[in-house]
C-alpha cells in the first residue's frame, strides 16, 4: 500500500497532513505513484491544492501508466486520470477565476479541465507529432498561450481553438504582461508582448491580466514557484461583481451618474454626462486591508460644438497624467477582494473660451479618451502591480452617443488622435 | 584704467538686472487685468506667480478678492477670484466664500471631463475647493455648513473636511458622524475614515 498525502505548513508553523489517495503497489517501482516533478503542487485558486502525480506502469498491480491530477481541499479530494496524457504532467496553470478552469500539459498535449470535478473541457494537440508544447500563460476570459516548438507561440481561445501561430516567438518566455504596458504616447499601447530572441514583440490583443493566482507555470513572475500576490481585473460591461457594495447612484453614489450597470451610459438628460461605468477588482491572497490602491489618469478630447449662431466650431482639451482620488473603494479587513468603481465621461457642453471646462457650447461630435493606471501596492512588501486601461467615448455628429464606436479595455490609447 | 572701466560696466549691468526676488510687479495693473474678461486668466496666473515671490502682492490679493467674490455676477473673473483665494490660502476671503458656498454647487468652472475622483477632490466645486485649500481657517465656516438641513450642503462640507485632512478637520468629522442622518454621507465619512486609518 502506498498513501499519497498533501502536507500543508501554515505560517504559524503548524503542519497538516491530508491523505488523498491510497494505491496498491508491490515492490516494483514502476507500480509506485510519483509526484510530477514539473508542476509539483500549485494552489487551486479555491483554497485547496492541485497535485499532479503519475504511475509509470509496468507489471504487477499497476500494469498501465496513468497520469493524474488531484484537487485536494478541506471538502475532499477529486482525483482524475487524464487519458490525453502519455507522459507525466510537466506544467499546470490556473485560468481566469471566472472560468473555474485550470490547464495542464505533458509537454505534448494540453488539457483544460474544471477545477471542481476535474472534467476535461478541451484538449489541444499540436499538428506535428514531433512538436513539444509548453504553456506560457493563461489569459483573461479563459484563453491560454502556448509555445509550440515547431510552429511558435499560439494563442488558444476559451474553447481551445488556436489562432495563427507566431513563429518569430519560438522559445518565448513569459513576462508580467501588465508591466509591459508602458505608456509611450503616440501609438496604441498595451498589447501583450513576449520576449523571444532578445526582442520584445507584439503577439496580439490587449494586455491580458487574468484573475488567477497561478497564471504562469512558475507562478508569479517576480517570485518563481510562488503564487501571484494579487490578480486584477477591470470589468467594463455587465453587472458589478457580487460582493461589491459600492454604488454609482443614489445617496451612496456620485452626483453625476445615472445607472448601476457597467458600460456606456447616456445620462445627458439626467445629469448632463455621458459615462462609462466600470469596476476594478483586485483579488489578494492575504487581506484586502493590507494593500493600497492608487489611480492616475490623463485624457484628451476634441470635436465640434455649436456656437450661439448654430455654426460648428472646433474644440479640444488635453490633460496630462495626474493623480485621481478613489473615493469609491471597498477593501475591508478580513476579505480578499478589493473593489473600486469609477465613471469617467464628458459633459454635454463645453465652455468655448475655456474648453477644458463645462459650458453652454452644445457638443455636436466628440472623441474623448481617458487613460488610467491603477496600482495595487502591498503594505507588507515592496510588491506592486500596475494595470493600464482606457475608456473612449464617441459622440456622433448630431450629438448622439455612439454606442458602437465607444469602447473600453486594457492598455492605453493615444490622446493625440 | 581699462580694467576699472570693465569692472564698472559689469557692476552697472548687474544692478540693472533685477533678481527674481526683486522683480517689480505692477500690482494695480495686474488686479485691473484680473477684473477684465479678456485678460483675467493671464492676470490670475501672474498674480499667483507674483504672490509667491512678493508677500505684498499676496496681501493686496487678500484685500481685493473678497470684494470680487461678493459680486453677484458669476463669470470667469469671479471664478479666477475664487481660485486665487484658494491657491493663495487667503483666509481673509473665508466670509465671502462662505456666502458663495450657500449658492450651491455651480455649473460653471467644472472640468468637462469627470471621474468619480474628480468629485472627491472637489475639482468640480470651485468654492468648496477654495475653502479646502485654505485649510484649517475654513473650519468654523465648514462647521456651520454641517448643520445645514440640505444633505447636498453637508456632503460638500464633508468633502471639504476630507480634503483638508488635518487633525482638526478629522476631529470635526468624527464629532459630526454620530449626528449625521443621511446614510450616504455617513457612509462617505466612514469609508474615508477607514482608508485614513489603514
Amino acid at each position: 500500500m502506498q498513501t499519497l498525502s498533501v502536507i500543508s505548513l501554515a505560517p504559524n508553523g503548524t503542519a497538516a497532513v491530508t491523505p488523498f489517495r491510497t494505491i496498491t503497489a508491490d515492490g516494483n517501482s514502476s507500480n509506485w505513484a510519483f509526484l510530477s516533478v514539473g508542476p509539483g503542487v500549485i494552489p487551486d485558486g479555491q483554497g485547496g491544492t492541485l497535485v499532479a502525480w503519475y504511475i509509470p506502469g509496468g507489471t504487477g498491480s499497476n500494469p498501465n501508466a496513468s497520469y493524474h491530477i488531484a484537487d485536494v481541499s478541506n471538502s475532499g479530494t477529486v482525483d482524475r486520470n487524464y487519458s490525453a496524457f502519455s507522459q507525466p504532467v510537466g506544467q499546470m496553470v490556473l485560468g481566469d477565476s471566472s472560468t473555474g478552469l485550470a490547464y495542464a500539459s505533458d509537454g505534448f498535449s494540453v488539457v483544460a479541465f474544471n477545477i471542481s470535478g476535474g472534467s476535461p473541457v478541451w484538449t489541444y494537440t499540436p499538428t506535428s507529432n514531433t512538436s513539444s508544447t509548453n504553456i506560457l500563460i493563461s489569459t483573461t476570459g479563459g484563453g491560454l498561450s502556448v509555445n509550440d516548438s515547431q510552429a511558435g507561440v499560439i494563442q488558444l481561445d476559451s474553447t481551445g481553438q488556436p489562432a495563427s501561430p507566431t513563429a518569430s516567438l519560438l522559445g518565448a518566455t513569459p513576462l508580467d504582461p501588465s508591466t509591459l504596458a508602458v505608456n509611450t504616447w503616440g501609438a496604441n499601447v498595451g498589447p501583450w508582448s513576449k520576449v523571444a530572441n532578445q526582442q520584445a514583440l507584439v503577439v496580439a490583443g490587449p494586455v491580458m491580466v487574468p484573475v488567477s493566482e497561478w497564471s504562469e507555470p512558475a507562478g508569479a513572475p517576480q517570485s518563481q514557484q510562488a503564487a501571484m500576490p494579487i490578480s486584477v481585473r477591470i470589468n467594463f460591461t455587465g453587472s458589478k461583481t457580487p460582493g461589491d457594495n459600492l454604488m454609482f447612484t443614489g445617496a451612496n453614489g456620485a452626483s453625476y451618474t445615472c445607472s448601476e450597470a457597467l458600460g456606456l451610459q447616456d445620462c445627458t438628460t439626467i445629469t448632463g454626462y455621458r459615462l462609462w461605468d466600470l469596476e476594478g477588482n483586485g483579488h489578494v491572497y492575504n487581506d484586502a486591508s493590507k494593500w493600497t490602491v492608487a489611480v492616475t489618469n490623463e485624457y484628451g478630447y476634441k470635436g465640434f460644438y455649436r456656437d450661439s449662431s448654430n455654426n460648428l466650431q472646433p474644440f479640444s482639451c488635453s490633460q496630462p497624467l495626474h493623480p485621481d482620488a478613489l473615493n469609491f473603494l471597498q477593501q475591508p479587513a478580513g476579505q480578499q477582494s478589493i473593489f473600486y468603481i469609477d465613471a469617467p465621461g464628458p459633459y454635454w457642453g463645453i465652455n468655448p473660451s475655456s474648453q477644458c471646462a463645462t459650458g453652454t457650447g452644445v457638443i455636436d461630435s466628440e472623441t474623448d479618451t481617458f487613460n488610467f493606471q491603477v496600482t495595487f501596492t502591498s503594505k507588507l512588501s515592496s510588491y506592486h502591480r500596475t494595470v493600464y486601461y482606457y475608456v473612449k467615448i464617441v459622440v456622433a455628429p448630431g450629438g448622439t452617443t455612439d454606442f458602437v464606436n465607444s469602447q473600453a479595455g486594457y492598455g492605453n490609447l493615444s490622446r493625440f488622435f | 584704467m581699462r580694467r576699472a572701466f570693465w569692472i564698472l560696466l559689469i557692476a552697472i549691468y548687474s544692478l540693472s538686472i533685477p533678481t527674481r526676488s526683486q522683480q517689480p510687479y505692477d500690482s494695480a495693473t495686474l488686479f485691473a487685468q484680473l477684473s477684465q474678461m479678456s485678460t483675467t486668466d493671464r492676470a490670475a496666473k501672474h498674480i499667483l506667480e507674483a504672490a509667491s515671490q512678493d508677500p505684498s502682492v499676496r496681501q493686496q490679493a487678500a484685500e481685493k478678492l473678497p470684494e470680487m467674490i461678493d459680486k453677484a455676477e458669476i463669470n470667469e473673473v469671479w471664478l479666477n477670484a475664487v481660485r486665487l483665494a484658494g491657491k493663495l490660502k487667503a483666509s481673509e476671503t473665508v466670509p465671502s466664500l462662505q456666502k458663495a458656498f450657500l449658492l450651491g454647487k455651480l455649473d460653471i468652472g467644472r472640468p468637462a471631463n469627470m471621474t468619480m475622483g474628480t468629485e472627491g477632490l472637489l475639482n468640480d466645486d470651485v468654492v468648496a475647493k477654495a475653502l479646502a485649500e485654505i485649510g484649517d481657517p475654513s473650519l468654523p465656516a465648514v462647521k456651520g455648513f454641517l448643520k445645514s438641513a440640505d444633505p447636498k450642503m453637508r456632503r460638500r462640507a464633508v468633502l471639504i473636511l476630507t480634503n483638508i485632512n488635518s487633525s482638526a478637520s478629522r476631529s470635526l468629522l468624527q464629532d459630526h458622524l454620530p449626528g449625521e442622518t443621511d446614510p450616504g454621507i455617513k457612509n462617505l465619512i466612514k469609508r474615508w475614515q477607514d482608508r485614513v486609518q489603514q
